[in-house]
């Protein structure tokens, strides 16, 4: 049976304070070593990187015609992650959702950082990177300016206001809860917290305002969810390569994205809420309904494979049938079988209430997914490119060192960043949390009909 | 067995590159007989071609003598034909190319795969190159390539022994690349010309993916040349430097030169004055450059002439290229 | 905001008497607006209250007194949207117009991509001056705590503070210990402060 649910049902606003406050306690030796493993990763990423940019592109495992292949993976992989923070903060907060308040600063914190990582992997693909500024169009005297024809401008401004957005949401969201953390903290924490709080008070007028913004703001990062996703599938859809140009990829992409994004908060907060003891406010019900997210989004997934492919096969085309019979049974093939497995068979296991009550299963299986979705737009990308229009020009990519190491290195910048950011700012909402104290009693009561009595 | 290597009365640069074959054989004779044996030595062979079979696509296309001289269309372009769509397809209004609009024709037939078209292209634009194992793995820079093909089986006795054709950038007119780079560093220029401006390139690298003749080489390294090779560089030609996109750019320098020529003289441009490197150097005569807009040019009454076995690469993705090839011929033989 | 009307009914008298703050401390968001409609009864309209989660209870009972209307940072995020457009059409339309170059057989002003931006940038401006709009209605970052202020109001406690006359603070008192308040406070104020 899954673990006793340590929900303590009469909590009191103090209680909030003090567990958040336990999470933010000074880190342990534990804490720490895993912070430097990370950034020994990014280290070595940017070590990479430089060693990249001194030499050329010419040290990683592009060539032609897989001018693309590791680094806008990780790049739409990034992207995809920051989403389904998004959708947990800001949609399910729309539709007035009420299991999101425990989770949802993690998860936004997970979609400021992604985003961070995902805006590095342009830099990084870049052939001549110091010029990346060329896609900005700023009034200079030539009269040089970018082509908004090109999606990669469309991709520029979306993660632009895409980061924008997401940080200006988590920073308003953060402000009541730093004037709760700056309450209880002394030194330089206070001060740190005062900052972040902007002086904050809590006054009717105050919240008022505060009300309106939020509201506002979740209501415009919505449309960016759906859109800023999109923007970046249509940098392959709108092409002519096939593989790539097909109209199912925005939605294809965005469904994706929460998949791959909603997993990647289970992966999180599992270990946050086991070290930092916040089982009683993240409880095993609001695991349990990212679980039902994951499992939907798969399902999504699942039947996107299949209807691609019956669109391929039923338009005949010789040019799409090649590609993708390349794609099942050609020699990069087992990529995409581990990847329906990861993807489509695996969280499938999810259709079971103890398989999604139970954080180890939920560990091990949000684990796979996200190698499922990294390899699904491995796939597509590098796979598409290998088997070209032009026969002649078919290679396959095989990785080299260079790319391996900076693929590690952003999931080690990532984390370090998540990290810290982690243990210096409340993960939990104690704002929110406090304002659903009383819901939460009823709730846990009766919609959580599978756990025994307490 | 390749011949043409292990010269030695061309210099110190010229020496210990290759075998002589020819030194084989006794004075006067036409063969000799050899014994092979293995030994432990082991040398990668490399090639920059990856899939040899077309697949059925229009890249490199033939036509059997019977087909032209009764004026029917080969079975690939009828099929072709029954999937586009009938008359005009454009969704934008055309742009107009009122001065010069520069085309080529290619015979596939008059087509040796001597390859001299590809020495001369590396020659006249400081092509870098590149050497074996980077050959070997992808990045070699070639602007021109000669595709080789192998027929398909259940092409057998309807198809030459092996399709060859010089493949180089199309310079299309709705051109893929163009839209998809950031900066505009692929532009159309308003000779018809499909112009990549180094200084401006970032190394997206989006215009070679929707390239679907993948005639763009990415400089994957600064380019090199080492002694004697910076000798031969030619000084109309810029030299690129690492992470910028190159391509074919139909002599663009020896275009304007000619332009800039005609214009000091104060008279028209003629046909046949502007003559690109890869047509110069080619020995039959295969490539012809010319202008679209000069009905009377060689370039123009060529397709005019041979309007039976003109075809353009991979036309359903209507990339509306400027380069028209010329059917390869042959003999329909009876295979039992 | 506040000077427009000020339903005054405490005496106001200059001499002598200062000013003080009597801080009220509750211990739940409802007692807090039983406070606040106690206050109203009482004929004191000038309250502030801070409270650590925003109550909907609590907001209820000050609508119930005082009309705020709704907030207007809406119409910053609104022109700020509009502004995002407008700016997306000039850079885009602009920009293609003073440089005309072809590219893929694609008229020169290609407008659907342009729909994009616009999008993207109604979104990004339109936050933004939502939240300068925020930040300026809020008068954040506050430099200068509002008296009455303490910091149990941004962790469990709800507070309800008065100014008024030293005289009057009596009545207050009696009127927020009848409402629940578990625990007041009085604070001398230095100055005539803005009432908020």
């Amino acid at each position: 049976m899954a673990a006793a649910v340590e929900t303590n049902l009469h909590p009191r606003y103090i209680d909030v304070d003090r567990q958040v406050q336990r999470a933010m306690a000074p880190g342990g030796l534990t804490y720490w070593m895993w912070v430097l493993f990370c950034a020994f990763l990014t280290a070595l990423g940017i070590g990479f990187w430089t060693n990249q940019v001194y030499k050329g592109l010419g040290v990683t495992g592009l060539t032609e015609p897989t001018m693309w292949a590791p680094y806008i993976t990780n790049f739409v992989f990034w992207v995809g992650i920051a989403h389904s923070g998004t959708l947990i903060s800001a949609i399910l907060f729309l539709f007035r959702v009420r299991w999101r308040t425990a989770i949802y600063r993690c998860a936004e914190t997970m979609t400021v950082f992604a985003v961070v990582t995902a805006g590095l992997f342009p830099l990084i693909h870049l052939g001549r990177l110091w010029f990346f500024y060329f896609v900005v169009p700023y009034p200079n005297e030539r009269y040089l300016q970018p082509d908004f024809r090109s999606p990669l401008v469309w991709d520029f401004f979306a993660i632009g206001t895409y980061l924008t957005i997401s940080t200006v949401f988590l920073l308003t969201g953060l402000i009541p809860d730093c004037a709760n953390a700056r309450e209880l903290a002394t030194g330089w924490r206070k001060t740190l917290y005062s900052i972040f709080s902007f002086g904050w008070q809590g006054t009717d007028r105050q919240w008022r305002n505060f009300q309106m913004v939020y509201l506002l703001l979740a209501g415009f990062a919505t449309p960016l969810v759906l859109s800023v996703h999109s923007v970046v599938s249509w940098d392959f859809a709108m092409t002519q390569l096939p593989g790539w140009h097909s109209t199912i990829f925005a939605p294809y992409f965005v469904a994706g994205a929460i998949f791959s994004g909603c997993a990647l908060v289970l992966t999180l907060i599992i270990p946050i809420r086991k070290f930092w003891r916040l089982k009683e406010m993240v409880t095993i019900w609001h695991l349990d309904n990212l679980a039902k997210i994951v499992l939907l989004t798969s399902l999504i997934i699942s039947y996107s494979y299949c209807v691609e492919s019956f669109m391929v096969w039923y338009s005949q085309d010789p040019l799409e049938m090649t590609t993708f019979h390349q794609r099942y049974f050609g020699p990069q093939g087992y990529f995409f079988w581990i990847m329906v497995t990861c993807n489509c068979v695996i969280p499938l296991l999810l259709f079971s209430p103890r398989v999604r009550t139970n954080t180890v299963w939920l560990f091990v299986i949000s684990i796979f997914v996200n190698i499922g979705m990294w390899l699904e737009r491995f796939v597509i990308i590098a796979g598409s490119l290998a088997t070209n229009t032009m026969p002649s020009q078919w290679r396959f990519y095989t990785p080299h060192v260079t790319e391996v190491v900076i693929t590690i290195g952003s999931f080690g910048w990532f984390l370090m960043n998540f990290s810290l950011f982690a243990k210096f700012m409340p993960i939990v909402s104690m704002t929110e949390m406090k304002e659903g104290i009383s819901w939460l009693r009823q709730a846990v009561r009766t919609s959580y009909p599978y756990r025994k009595a307490a | 067995m390749p011949i043409g290597q292990g010269h030695s009365a061309y210099g110190r640069y010229a020496r210990n590159r290759g075998v002589n074959l020819w030194s084989f054989l006794p004075e006067g004779a036409r063969s000799v007989a050899v014994q092979a044996r293995t030994t432990d030595k082991r040398r990668m062979l490399v090639t920059p071609l990856g899939n040899s079979d077309m697949m059925g696509r229009s890249i490199i296309e033939a036509m059997s003598l019977e087909e032209l001289a009764s004026g029917r269309q080969p079975e690939i372009a009828r099929e072709l034909a029954e999937e586009m769509p009938k008359g005009p397809y454009e969704m934008y209004d055309p742009i107009s190319y009122p001065g010069h609009k520069w085309g080529m024709t290619i015979d596939v037939n008059a087509c040796t795969g001597c390859s001299a078209c590809v020495a001369a292209c590396y020659a006249e634009n400081n092509l870098a190159i590149v050497g074996r194992e980077r050959v070997h793995e992808g990045h070699i820079m070639s602007w021109l390539r000669i595709e080789s093909f192998v027929p398909s089986p259940n092409e057998d006795g309807r198809a030459p022994n092996l399709y060859i054709a010089p493949i180089l950038c199309q310079h299309c007119d709705h051109a893929p690349c163009e839209p998809v780079c950031p900066v505009f560093a692929s532009v159309h220029t308003r000779e018809g010309l499909n112009a990549q401006i180094y200084n401006r390139c970032i190394g997206t690298r989006f215009c070679e993916n929707n390239c679907p003749y993948k005639v763009r080489r990415f400089n994957w390294f600064a380019p090199e040349w080492p002694e004697p090779m910076n000798l031969q560089l030619n000084p109309d030609v810029t030299v690129r430097g690492a992470g910028v996109m190159e391509k074919c750019t139909f002599c663009i320098q020896r275009i304007t030169a000619a332009e800039i020529d005609a214009r000091t003289e104060e008279r028209e441009l003629k046909d046949g004055e502007v003559i690109t490197a890869c047509a110069q150097a080619c020995p039959t005569r295969a490539i012809t450059f010319g202008d679209l807009n000069d009905q009377s040019s060689a370039m123009v009454k060529r397709r005019v002439d041979n309007r039976g076995r003109i075809y353009t690469m991979l036309p359903e993705l209507n990339a509306l290229p400027q380069i028209t090839y010329l059917r390869s011929l042959y003999r329909t033989t009876e295979k039992s | 905001m506040a000077a427009a009307s000020r339903p005054h009914e405490l005496p106001v008298s200059e001499g002598s008497m200062s000013e003080v703050a009597v801080i009220s401390t509750f211990d739940s968001d409802e007692e807090c607006a039983q406070g606040i409609l106690a206050l109203h009864d009482a004929r004191i309209h000038e309250f502030r209250a801070f409270y650590p989660f925003p109550s909907e209870k609590i907001m209820e009972a000050v609508d119930h007194v005082r009309a705020w209307g709704r907030s207007p940072v809406r119409y910053w995020q609104l022109f700020g949207g509009i502004t995002g457009v407008l700016t997306a059409i000039a850079i885009t339309f602009g920009t293609s117009w003073e440089w005309n170059l072809i590219a893929g057989g694609r008229p020169i002003i290609s407008v659907p991509p342009y729909i994009i931006i616009m999008f993207e940038l109604l979104i990004l401006i339109g936050g933004l001056s939502g939240l300068t709009g925020f930040f300026v209605h809020n008068r954040m970052p506050v430099f200068d705590p509002l008296p009455g202020y303490r910091s149990r109001f941004s962790e469990d406690k709800f507070g309800l503070v008065v100014q008024c006359d030293e005289g009057a603070a009596g009545s207050v008192e009696s009127v927020l210990r009848s409402a629940g308040a578990e625990d007041i406070t009085r604070e001398i104020l230095e100055a005539a402060t803005d009432h908020h």
